[in-house]
């Protein structure tokens, strides 16, 4: 249980060692680096005038993302199957160190613009043949097209049905335009149009008054028959050029895929360094760091320095008001719930780390959101072959093995076995003897069971959450919060809890079958409630100046604001946790119901039965395992968090290497 | 038309009410992330796995709706008069209206987590845990048509 106390690191290296030394840091991965800065004068800026020619990790992508893209669609389906190339570390470092690197991306960038270009001019090709093709019936010179001193020769397309071309050329006739048919095809005509420039102002006044396409050949010479071959032949060309760049492209992707990969994967590691590097606390030969390590690992940092001559390194103390990074440090059982704070926010470094309070309550609250036991034995089946299977991913395999274990157990005292498929293939009798709790989905004392149970957690939760506020400040010598702000609110809750179950109110409410609290414990409570209701009212506000206020802001803190209200409130609210294990249930059942229906259809019934109750619960426990998990983590935060915990810290960030793309070995 | 068949009508009015509204919503609110997240994946492609969460969260309204339907259905052979067929068709009602609803502002939700997710990947569980905020209610919704329709007396 706690955050892991730090050591904080001065660090002083001359130029000379300073590379290799930034290397074996990362190495160890332990250490958090940041620049030293003097605070008298902010530092100056050390122009680091890096002359030599600099590849940068997103060119390197680029290029990468140019080969991946000039494969055939077999080859990326074979390669998005292959996993992480494996490197050997002497290989790691000859290829991270070759020179070659510039080239190959110029040529490979080469390459790729000029397909680019080609690419361009085949459309732009396409484009015209396809705008020639429609007057490819037009065997004259398009050169006689146009308009000439004494007439105009037009070409024009129609999308006319024969009845209307009729009615047409009668009005052609009669406008003075002489014109032939060149093609029909469908309703599709291409006429060649002629008129004397005399008769030019009605001819051309009728033509603007009907629709038709007009060719536009500006630019062109000869047939449109010479013109399309000419065009096909340079498509042709161009098409030629793009499969020879391509075959190049492939050539290089076959040779230098993976270097480049692996290149990449160097260079980001060595963008880390060089960061260091530049925002160190810049003198003419030395370099000065200041950096944090876990106390236990401290021994490990101190031998580095062994090796290198002309570094030191000294533990200094922390500023008091400086902000310590924070490494999460819990026993292995609890460590897998790590991630629920991790992603809430870690504490701040002298605050509890409420990751064991969490992990129980998680693991349970889970395994409610499901409470089929069907589906926590997969759980636990997939958390063993991810255990044995996947060395990297352990800490997610305990967790889905702690969630599966509670869904089992849910699940029993539910009975809930994918839904409800013992009353199909048979142990009905068997499976509902774990059912202690009665089934939610056939009996109303089940449901009544898993209601109470949910609202019994959360009782328990957010009491528990008061507990350790109390304790947590009491640690930290905050004597006002723990005895006027925690303590008495922990007695109210309690005392009306109980006086509610040892009266008739909640019998009628159904949240018991008969008072729990014998009926004189009322009596006695109320004197404990009405000191600890006054303290509230007088203390919960007491940086309020003026009484008057003071006393109406502690009235709300006892009643809405923060008060007897908001503790209802997140009571009722635990009772998400019966709504989503009978959703859960509820579509469990109606899967086994449809699928055994289908079931009756002769020979092929068997095998709908199989497959749809094996898509059928896939199905549910993927929608149910997206609720429970984000309904699970509400609760913690909103519920059980906001009685004592802020987060708000800064996550201790080591300098590590990174293999994002490779998988490095020895 | 005699009172069974009258009740009959109802009853299957109130499930075909429970799911249909939900499940409306539940089409409606997924509409909104999903085209956020299709915009989103123009640009990154990658980031599918996380946009998905988002996109198919306001889809549990209908399946609140249709686990209310299915409890409706299995009790449709047992009802004999008006007045159960009327219990019914209201007992639908909370998780049907207030499916309907929440997920629709719920696949709003998510269409601004979207918008987070695109600028900041890593934060795609605190848009999730934002937009089932709004689930809450559906939730509640669900339980109280869950108490009514077992309350509903059958003879």
């Amino acid at each position: 249980m706690a955050v892991a106390k730090l050591a904080k690191l001065l660090i002083i290296t001359h130029k000379s060692d300073e590379p290799e030394l930034l290397k074996a840091l990362q190495k160890r991965a332990v250490v958090e680096i940041n620049p030293y800065v003097l605070e008298e004068n902010p530092s100056i800026s050390s122009s680091s005038d890096s002359d030599s020619y600099k590849i940068d990790d997103r060119q390197i992508k680029k290029i990468i993302e140019i080969l991946e893209g000039c494969r055939s669609r077999k080859e990326q389906k074979v390669a998005s199957k292959a996993g992480k190339y494996v490197v050997k570390k002497t290989e790691y470092e000859m290829i991270g160190n070759r020179e070659d690197f510039k080239d190959i991306i110029e040529e490979i960038s080469g390459y790729d613009n000029e397909i680019k270009n080609n690419e361009i001019k085949i459309a732009e090709i396409n484009n015209k043949i396809n705008l020639l093709k429609k007057w490819q019936y037009f065997h004259g010179n398009i050169e006689d097209l146009g308009r000439f001193k004494n007439f105009v020769i037009r070409l024009a397309g129609f999308r006319l049905k024969s009845s209307e071309f009729k009615k047409i050329s009668g009005q052609l006739h009669r406008h003075n335009i002489a014109f032939e048919l060149l093609n029909r095809s469908g309703d599709m005509l291409a006429l060649i149009l002629a008129y004397h420039n005399d008769f030019k102002p009605e001819a051309e006044e009728y033509l603007n008054s009907i629709s038709f396409d007009e060719a536009e050949l500006d630019g062109y010479k000869g047939t449109v028959e010479d013109n399309i071959n000419n065009l096909i032949k340079s498509l042709k060309y161009h098409n030629d050029r793009k499969e020879i760049l391509l075959k190049l492209l492939r050539d290089m992707d076959s040779r230098y895929y993976r270097d480049l990969i692996i290149y990449l994967d160097y260079v980001e590691n060595n963008n880390d360094i060089e960061e260091a590097l530049d925002s160190n606390f810049p003198t003419e030969n030395a370099s000065v760091y200041t950096g944090w390590v876990a106390n236990k690992e401290k021994n490990k940092v101190f031998s580095l320095f062994d090796k290198f001559k002309h570094s030191k390194i000294y533990e200094i103390e922390p500023k008091e008001d400086e902000e310590l990074p924070i490494i999460l440090d819990n026993k292995p059982v609890f460590k897998p719930f790590e991630l629920v704070i991790n992603l809430y926010g870690v504490p701040r470094y002298f605050e509890i780390d409420p990751t064991p309070f969490v992990s129980l309550f998680f693991a349970l609250f889970f395994g409610l959101c499901l409470t089929d036991a069907g589906y926590g034995f997969i759980f636990i089946i997939l958390a063993a072959i991810i255990y044995f299977k996947i060395k990297t991913a352990r800490k997610m395999a305990l967790l889905i093995f702690f969630l599966g274990i509670f869904t089992v157990i849910a699940g029993a005292l539910f009975n809930g076995w994918f839904g409800d498929l013992p009353a199909y293939v048979g142990g009905e009798k068997f499976f509902s003897r774990f059912a202690l709790f009665g089934d939610p989905m056939k009996s109303e004392s089940g449901a009544m069971n898993f209601f109470r149970l949910a609202l019994l957690l959360g009782v328990i939760q957010v009491i528990f959450g008061l507990f350790i506020k109390l304790f947590d400040n009491i640690r930290k010598k905050n004597y006002g919060i723990a005895f006027l702000d925690t303590l008495p609110w922990i007695i109210i809750v309690i005392s009306l809890i109980i006086i509610l179950l040892s009266g008739d109110i909640a019998v009628n409410m159904q949240i018991v079958d008969a008072p729990i609290f014998p009926s004189f414990l009322p009596g006695i409570l109320i004197w404990l409630l009405i000191p600890a209701a006054l303290v509230i009212i007088l203390f919960s506000a007491r940086e309020q100046k003026s009484w008057g206020f003071r006393l109406f802001m502690g009235f709300l803190n006892l009643t809405i604001v923060n008060g007897i209200t908001s503790f209802l409130g997140d009571f009722l609210s635990y009772i998400r946790l019966m709504a989503l294990g009978l959703v859960t249930a509820g579509i469990g059942v109606a899967i086994n119901k449809i699928a055994f229906q289908l079931g009756s259809i002769p020979v092929i019934g068997i095998i709908i039965v199989i497959l749809g109750l094996i898509f059928g619960h896939i199905f549910n426990m993927g929608i149910n395992i997206l609720g429970g998990f984000v309904h699970t983590l509400r609760l913690q935060y909103v519920e059980f968090f906001s009685k004592f915990y802020e987060g708000g810290g800064r996550p201790f960030k080591e300098f590590k290497e990174e293999h994002n793309y490779i998988t490095l070995v020895d | 038309m005699s009172d069974q068949t009258l009740g009959l009508a109802l009853t299957v009015l109130g499930a075909a009410l429970a799911a249909g509204l939900a499940g409306m919503g539940s089409a409606i609110g997924i509409g909104y992330p999903g085209r956020a997240a299709t915009g989103v994946l123009a640009e990154d492609p990658s980031k599918f796995g996380s946009l998905f969460l988002l996109v198919v969260l306001p889809g549990t309204q209908g399946f609140y709706g249709f686990v209310a339907a299915f409890l409706i259905i299995g009790k449709i052979a047992q009802v004999t008069t008006i007045m159960q067929g009327m219990q019914f068709l209201f007992a639908a009602l909370p998780v049907g209206v207030v499916g309907l609803i929440s997920a629709i502002h719920q696949g709003k939700v998510g269409a601004a987590g979207v918008n987070l997710v695109a600028k900041r990947p890593k934060e795609v569980i605190k848009g999730v845990i934002l937009a089932a905020m709004v689930e809450t209610y559906a939730v509640l919704g669900l339980l109280i048509s869950f108490f009514l329709i077992n309350a509903v007396k059958l003879t």
